[in-house]
């Protein structure tokens, strides 16, 4: 493993050392996937890492109040999980982070690496989709906002461009009578990634009937998917075992999961209709304490 | 490329001129010489490299070394003082939660930010907290109970 290694003081410095690196250069933040990559071959070893994790403005999570979260693009899932008011109101955002990894791990990889990684088993992208994540990215030519949920192109392929970064990602306040929930399947707590992963966000109308319904898989499609057929099935109902049993079926024959060392596609397929109900139903009985 | 990084080591400070590609645990075992450190994976799963920084657990086979410029390193040579084992040391000795002695100095560090942070773990929390070290031994047990027996005590 051999690079030259720059710290970035500031975005402003990282943008003008990458546009000097071209495909040269890499940004490193945590770097838990990217060291490990570079020493087993999976990136080509770049000429030289910006490391973006000493620019303080890129390190600050911010619950403001009434006014959602900001997630800067350095924040570790360590940071998330231990920030208080934080699960309060963006559960499955710190279920997904305290289950990243290890204790060691989450003290030092970011979710913004955990996004830009683009993994289709990334522990934080399902939880970030539901809650309608805004990433914000950095370019040449100014800056840009994009819907998470469009961010994902494939397998370790975002959104962002040579030259572009990732510099926060901003969740608004989860409406009132809304919940969310993240489950995942793995065949070990820790350090392990998931078989499965489904997080799901719903809202309740005054009669308690689905006003809105956000579901994400992941590990089951190139890039985490949101399951809009079960999404839509659900809208305008109201809770019932038969109602959420019949969305985890349609989230199953909406995945498209491949067979690999870690399960086979029809068990993942199996076990994204129980994950789909868990996190359903939990989503739902966090909704109406939040009423 | 050579990069000069100063922070402190056990309490001393340290600085050191060296390929910035290159990784704390690396640093520490090669040009400190403080082997106590383990590499086992080198890429952050078994924890046998686990080092606190200003109080908090890393694997520091995935920590660049210029990532610590300026910050407080405590290693499994930091916790003796004056020839004194330190409490979890004892504890693990103790309890015979130590067979091939490989994941030791890495399960000690993780402990010791268990009981920095909560003086009163549970066994789920002990449990929880040293989820990051793998013991290849499998003796889980005597750690967990090691680390137990100095719930409430000062360590």
């Amino acid at each position: 493993m051999k690079f030259a290694y720059y710290k970035a003081e500031s975005v402003q410095e990282a943008m003008a050392m990458l546009g000097e690196f071209g495909d040269k250069g890499k940004i490193v933040a945590g770097g838990t996937d990217l060291l490990v990559g570079i020493q087993h071959g999976k990136y080509a070893a770049p000429e030289a890492l910006v490391d973006i994790s000493f620019i303080d403005e890129l390190s600050q999570l911010n619950a403001q109040n009434g006014d959602g979260l900001s997630i800067g693009a350095t924040v570790t899932h360590g940071a998330v999980c231990k920030a208080p008011n934080i699960f309060e109101k963006f559960p499955a955002l710190v279920e997904a982070c305290s289950q990243l990894g290890s204790p060691q791990v989450r003290n030092l990889a970011t979710v913004g690496g955990n996004i830009c990684n683009a993994a289709p088993s990334a522990e934080t992208a399902p939880a970030l989709v539901v809650l309608k994540a805004m990433a914000r990215i950095a370019g040449p030519s100014g800056e840009r906002q994009i819907e998470l949920n469009e961010f994902f192109l494939g397998p370790s392929r975002t959104d962002i461009k040579q030259g572009e970064m990732l510099v926060n990602l901003q969740l608004s306040e989860p409406a009132q009578g809304s919940g969310n929930a993240y489950f995942r399947l793995s065949p070990r707590n820790a350090l392990d990634i998931a078989i499965v992963n489904v997080a799901a966000y719903v809202k309740l109308n005054k009669d308690y009937a689905f006003e809105d319904v956000c579901i994400c898989m992941g590990a089951v499609a190139p890039t985490p998917l949101r399951a809009s057929i079960a999404e839509k099935a659900m809208f305008g109902e109201t809770f019932s075992e038969k109602l959420i049993r019949e969305a985890g079926q349609l989230a199953k024959t909406h995945s498209v999961p491949i067979t690999d060392v870690r399960a086979s596609a029809e068990y993942r397929k199996e076990m994204v209709a129980v994950l789909t109900e868990r996190a359903l139903t939990k989503a739902y009985e966090r909704a109406k304490l939040n009423m | 490329m050579k990069a000069t990084v100063c922070f402190s080591l056990n309490g001393e400070k340290q600085v050191v001129e060296v390929d910035p590609s290159r990784t704390l645990l690396d640093v520490i075992r090669t040009d400190l010489s403080l082997t106590g450190t383990k590499k086992g994976c080198g890429d952050g799963d078994c924890g046998g490299c686990t080092v606190l920084i200003d109080g908090v657990p890393y694997n520091s086979c995935l920590v660049l070394i210029a990532k610590v410029e300026g910050k407080e390193v405590t290693t499994i040579e930091g916790l003796e003082k004056n020839g004194q084992m330190h409490p979890i040391q004892e504890a693990f000795v103790n309890h015979g939660a130590i067979q091939c002695g490989f994941c030791t100095p890495g399960m000690i560090m993780s402990a010791k930010y268990i009981l920095d942070k909560n003086p009163k773990p549970t066994e789920n929390e002990i449990r929880q907290g040293i989820s990051g070290n793998l013991c290849r031994c499998t003796g889980y047990q005597k750690i967990v109970e090691a680390i137990g027996t100095l719930a409430g005590k000062e360590v």
